[in-house]
Parts: structure tokens; C-alpha cells; sequence
């Protein structure tokens, strides 16, 4: 689970977990969700798109060249279509929009890893 | 001096409109509760004056300040109260255990707040541009405003001297809550908008 913003994190944890899915590890910037994945091989991760550090197109497009089977979900917020359009392009699977809306949540998950 | 048309001001307040609506959605969906943004006012004026907007002596207050990348650009100040920023904290419930303007978890709260607001409004202005921005991560600051309000808006005017300040309430819990949410545009988009509400007319 990858956001700048340890609400979101907090939150999106508690939504996935209540519907079953257990949170492997969390990271406050893509860098630091490149060493995470890394390291816990999660079955797939949401990610935040702005971000200080590096952001979450960039941490997709390093993640993929590691793992390229891997899943990710973007969590973009309004007026980021463009932004989305090239993490799909750069390899995630899906998007969901903030704030998270848990029904859409849940069968974004679900069908990433699916 | 820069002015503005009355007409011109309605296209702005419009905009305001537009975003504090898609705000209050987003908002309602976060907070999970009702929540209302309605838009008393829009100035266009010049920098000195925002700062007075915005700034009210003695008090203490919440900043969250994004900046804005794409191809508009600049940044954002939303402001509350104290009062205002702790309503808001009560209005999550059970979501956020701890409701202390110095505890991390409430502090992310409130950017979130921030940046949902700032980014409807984002939204809004770069629809009426055709273009696309959105926004950096936010910062939240807790203080006197004025300790915050001018240091924050001048560095964010660094190339005009022009603001777009919406006054705007909130209501949330049963509680109107004031805020201000001031826009400082960077040089190039700052044209962009003054050629805009020139093609509108007026």
C-alpha cells in the first residue's frame, strides 16, 4: 500500500482488511515501495500517484522492470486521468479514485488478482 | 492595476462554484457523512489585499498548501481556524482515533481535507482553461496566521502579484465552518487566465 498520506494508508488498509485481503507492508513514496516490493513480494499493490521522493508512475515503470508479472492498482485523485492513462500504459492494471469509494475498492482488488 | 469585469468575476465565481460542489462530494465520501461547500464570495485582487483576506491577527490557524504542476501552475492555500480544523477532525469519528491538531495521523486528516479541496478547485479552473494540472503533496502548517498567510502567499506569487481568493463555508456536522482558499498563479498561467476570461467576454 503505497500513499504519501498515512490517512489514506490508514484508511485503504482498513477497507481491504475488513473485506478479507491482508496489508504486507505500506510505503510513504515510490522509492520506497520499490524496496518494500523487493523485499515482500506482495500478490499486488495500490499505489498513490503524486508523491515526494519519486512518484508512483515512476515506482510502476521500476517495479515492473523487477517483477514484470507484478499487480498494481493506481489511486489517483481528481483531474488525474492523464496521469493514470500512463501508469496503464507503463503496466498497472486498474484505478481507483479518491477518496475510495470501498464497493469499487474491493472489485478493484479482487480483479487484480484474479 | 489588473481589474476584472463583474462578468469576468462571475466566470471565477462560477469556477469556485463548480469546484466547492465536486469538494463537498469528495469531502461527504471521505468523512462519510453529509457535507455542504457553498462559495459567499470570489475576489481577483492584488496581493497585499489577499494577504488581509486571509489573515486574521492574533488567531490561530490551519494552513494546507499544495502546488500545482501540469499546465497550470502556482499554488494553493486553504485556511480554517483552529476551531474549524478540530470540527473537522471530530466530523471523521471513529476513523481517526486521535483528534489533536499535533497528532500525525490527525495532521494527514486535514491534508487530506486540504488537498481534496484544492484539487476540486484544480479541477475546475483547469476544465474552464483547457488544460491539465493537478496537484504536488501537501504541507500542512499550524499556527498564528500570521505567521503563515503572507510568508506563504508572497513566496507563492514569486512572478505576479495577483491572487484569486474564494471565501468559502463548509458545512459539516451541523456546523458552518469558514475557510479561505486563495490562489496564487504563476506568471504564465496567470496569463492564461486573463486571456481565458477574455475570450468569455465582458
Amino acid at each position: 500500500m503505497v500513499d504519501d498520506a498515512a490517512f489514506m494508508r490508514m484508511m485503504l488498509s482498513d477497507h481491504l482488511t475488513k473485506a478479507g485481503f491482508e496489508v504486507v507492508g505500506q510505503a510513504e513514496n515510490g522509492a520506497v515501495a520499490i524496496i518494500k516490493y523487493k523485499e515482500l513480494r506482495p500478490d499486488m499493490v495500490t499505489m498513490d500517484i503524486t508523491m515526494p521522493e519519486m512518484d508512483g508512475i515512476q515506482a510502476v515503470k521500476e517495479i515492473k522492470k523487477f517483477d514484470p508479472a507484478a499487480r498494481i492498482v493506481m489511486c489517483s485523485a481528481m483531474g488525474q486521468q492523464q496521469m493514470v492513462m500512463e501508469a496503464i500504459q507503463a503496466g498497472a492494471r486498474d484505478f481507483i479514485v479518491k477518496p475510495f469509494d470501498v464497493t469499487r475498492v474491493v472489485q478493484a482488488v479482487t480483479k487484480a488478482l484474479s | 492595476m489588473q481589474q476584472v469585469s463583474s462578468f469576468q468575476l462571475d466566470v471565477l465565481n462560477e469556477i469556485g462554484n463548480i469546484g466547492a460542489g465536486n469538494a463537498a462530494t469528495a469531502l461527504s465520501l471521505l468523512m462519510g457523512s453529509p457535507v455542504d461547500m457553498t462559495l459567499p464570495w470570489t475576489k481577483f485582487c492584488p496581493l497585499e489585499e489577499g494577504c488581509a483576506l486571509l489573515s486574521r491577527p492574533d488567531e490561530v490557524g490551519v494552513g494546507v498548501q499544495v502546488g500545482l504542476d501540469g499546465s497550470v501552475t502556482g499554488r494553493m492555500l486553504l485556511t480554517f481556524d483552529e476551531a474549524s480544523a478540530l470540527h473537522i477532525l471530530l466530523a471523521f469519528g471513529d476513523m481517526l482515533p486521535e483528534k489533536d491538531l499535533d497528532n500525525e495521523m490527525a495532521r494527514s486528516a486535514l491534508m487530506e481535507v486540504g488537498n481534496i479541496v484544492a484539487g476540486s478547485f484544480v479541477t475546475a479552473l483547469s476544465e474552464f482553461l483547457k488544460a491539465s494540472a493537478w496537484c504536488s503533496p501537501p504541507t500542512l502548517v499550524h499556527d498564528y496566521f500570521d505567521a503563515f498567510v503572507c510568508t506563504v502567499m508572497v513566496s507563492g506569487c514569486q512572478d505576479t502579484d495577483y491572487v484569486l481568493v474564494f471565501k468559502t463555508e463548509l458545512q459539516v456536522g451541523g456546523k458552518v465552518l469558514h475557510s479561505d482558499l486563495a490562489f496564487m498563479p504563476a506568471e504564465d498561467s496567470f496569463r492564461m487566465i486573463m486571456n481565458a476570461l477574455g475570450a468569455t467576454g465582458g
